[in-house]
């Protein structure tokens, strides 16, 4: 299984995930559709469904293009502004959302904190085991068993953001300690679980500002003893 | 028409107070914290229900919703409050727009420009009058003022002068002759030929000079009224940051959630890379 950062970060969000057979899920359509198109050498058949975690335009900008081009795309009711017969909402049961089957790939989402509604992703796929997706939410309720691969939001350092909203701006500081995940939660929510069984961590949605690639890599190898990788657009790994 | 337009109007006040909020979130706009936006929105509209033009048509009828829009947009951004007056309403046409009284230039010279206090006086003909200019300093200083009502009943307006007392104790004045006040009156629409002119000149003569007293405190004052403010940022920025660690704190981690049917399912043994045809990217 082949995880490609299409792009990441606040200016637009686009994942892709290859099994070797083929088969593409995508996650967030924040990326204009040219450039999935781009990566996947034009050839759209392969895309098995696009899952789209949130409103935001760094998350679902392109939402209808996408649906326009064919791919159905799964998300919560909430996230869904208009009609599409592409648009897929997921099922719920007693305020749980229940697992869909797409294509080889299995996912459970469940509601996370943003400041909108949410949601976080597990997929199963036999290649890779059970992927964490989390992203945009300053902390999560839940603990994970048997995790496999982690990809998760570490989007600021409070140390960072103090020093820098200082000022001014207190607003937008807020916002973001509210909205989403620093650098010491994650790390938190590493410890929390039992991380035996994982073999890759990815930090994505690093704000441009609020963050430090090597710092953040650095502590949470240390912290975990995993083998951690930095988002940054165009990233390729195996999962 | 009028009914229809007066919900027009009140939907216009809402919308301000929308945009308002919105730039005060978004960081754009800063309102100073002794200055109550609704109260003055509120106010204005009421205003606004009263307020005609020659024709005795209603303000609200007339003017485009628009330029209604901008007046009060002006009036916050200015923060004073029609109610007592820093401003009024005028309409010319239909264009709505938000004048400054001299009560407001008050009310901005205290707040911005670290005025303290002012007193102005009207000086008439035979009164005892004198003032010196401070070389070292360029200030103004009123030596000697001495009246009678006798003169006052009596004999014209000659000029007048005001005394600024500053927040910091120090003190000066701002003194006009007649002339140079019917001059500034000939700036305005009346011309200084209004009634109030001629009825009260010795008043108009005050708030003229109030206004060319306060101007240059105003313009020349800086922004630091909205943002000497860092106890009160670090007070919030404090309360936020200690309600969302509670919850972080308190709430993360806790339920385990997972897959139901996949989830004894083993990771299969296919290793990427390991005889798997390249999918073609």
């Amino acid at each position: 299984m082949k995880l490609k950062v299409i792009k990441t970060g606040s200016a637009g969000n686009g994942y892709a995930l290859l099994s070797s057979t083929g088969e593409c899920l995508l996650i967030e359509c924040g990326v204009k559709l040219s450039e999935v198109k781009k990566y996947l050498n034009f050839d759209l058949s392969k895309v098995v469904g696009c899952i789209v975690t949130h409103e935001h335009g760094d998350h679902a900008k392109y939402l209808k293009d996408y649906a326009n081009a064919g791919i159905n795309i799964y998300a919560q009711q909430a996230t869904f502004k208009t009609r599409h017969h592409r648009f897929k909402p997921f099922q719920t049961n007693e305020g749980m959302f229940l697992m869909q089957e797409i294509g080889n790939f299995f996912i459970l989402p469940f509601s996370v904190k943003h400041d909108v509604p949410t949601v976080g992703l597990l997929i199963h796929h036999k290649e890779c085991g059970k992927i964490l997706f989390l992203t945009d939410t300053y902390y999560c309720p839940y603990k994970f068993e048997n995790l496999n691969q982690i990809i998760i939001e570490a989007n600021y350092s409070k140390e960072i953001i103090n020093k820098k909203y200082r000022d001014d701006k207190e607003f937008l500081a807020n916002r973001i300690k509210s909205s989403h995940m620093s650098l010491e939660t994650c790390i938190d929510l590493l410890k929390a679980n039992n991380l035996s069984k994982v073999d890759n961590i990815v930090l994505i949605h690093l704000s441009d500002t609020n963050s430090d690639e090597k710092m953040f890599k650095d502590k949470v190898q240390k912290a975990t003893g995993k083998l951690c990788y930095v988002a940054r657009n165009g990233l390729e790994i195996f999962l | 028409m009028a009914e229809k337009n007066e919900v027009a109007v009140k939907d216009i006040t809402v919308q301000v107070l929308e945009k308002v909020k919105a730039f005060e979130n978004a960081g754009e706009l800063r309102i100073p914290k002794d200055y109550s936006v609704e109260n003055a929105v509120k106010s204005a509209y009421l205003i606004l229900l009263d307020t005609q033009n020659a024709a005795k048509k209603n303000a609200l009828e007339v003017c485009t919703k628009a330029s209604i829009a901008n007046a009060l947009l002006r009036m916050v951004v200015w923060g004073l409050s029609p109610m007592k007056k820093q401003c009024a309403f005028i309409m010319y046409g239909d264009k709505l727009e938000c004048q400054m009284e001299y009560t407001g230039n008050i009310a901005l010279a205290k707040r911005w420009g670290g005025m303290a206090d002012i007193k102005a006086n009207a000086v008439f003909s035979g009164e005892e009058f004198d003032y010196s200019v401070e070389a070292a300093t360029g200030r103004k200083y009123i030596i000697k003022h001495n009246g009678s009502l006798k003169i006052q009943d009596e004999q014209k307006v000659i000029g007048a002068y005001a005394v600024v007392t500053m927040n910091d104790g120090s003190s000066f004045a701002e003194v006009m002759s007649m002339n140079q006040i019917k001059a500034a009156w000939n700036q305005g629409a009346m011309k200084g030929n209004s009634p109030a002119h001629k009825n009260f000149p010795d008043q108009m003569a005050i708030k003229t000079v109030i206004s060319r007293a306060c101007k240059l405190l105003i313009r020349g004052s800086d922004d630091s009224i909205l943002t000497d403010n860092e106890d009160e940022y670090t007070l919030h920025t404090e309360v936020v940051d200690a309600q969302v660690e509670n919850e972080i704190k308190t709430e993360s981690n806790k339920q385990v959630i997972d897959f139901d049917e996949v989830k004894e399912a083993p990771k299969s043994d296919i290793k990427p890379n390991v005889g798997v045809e390249d999918p073609g990217f």
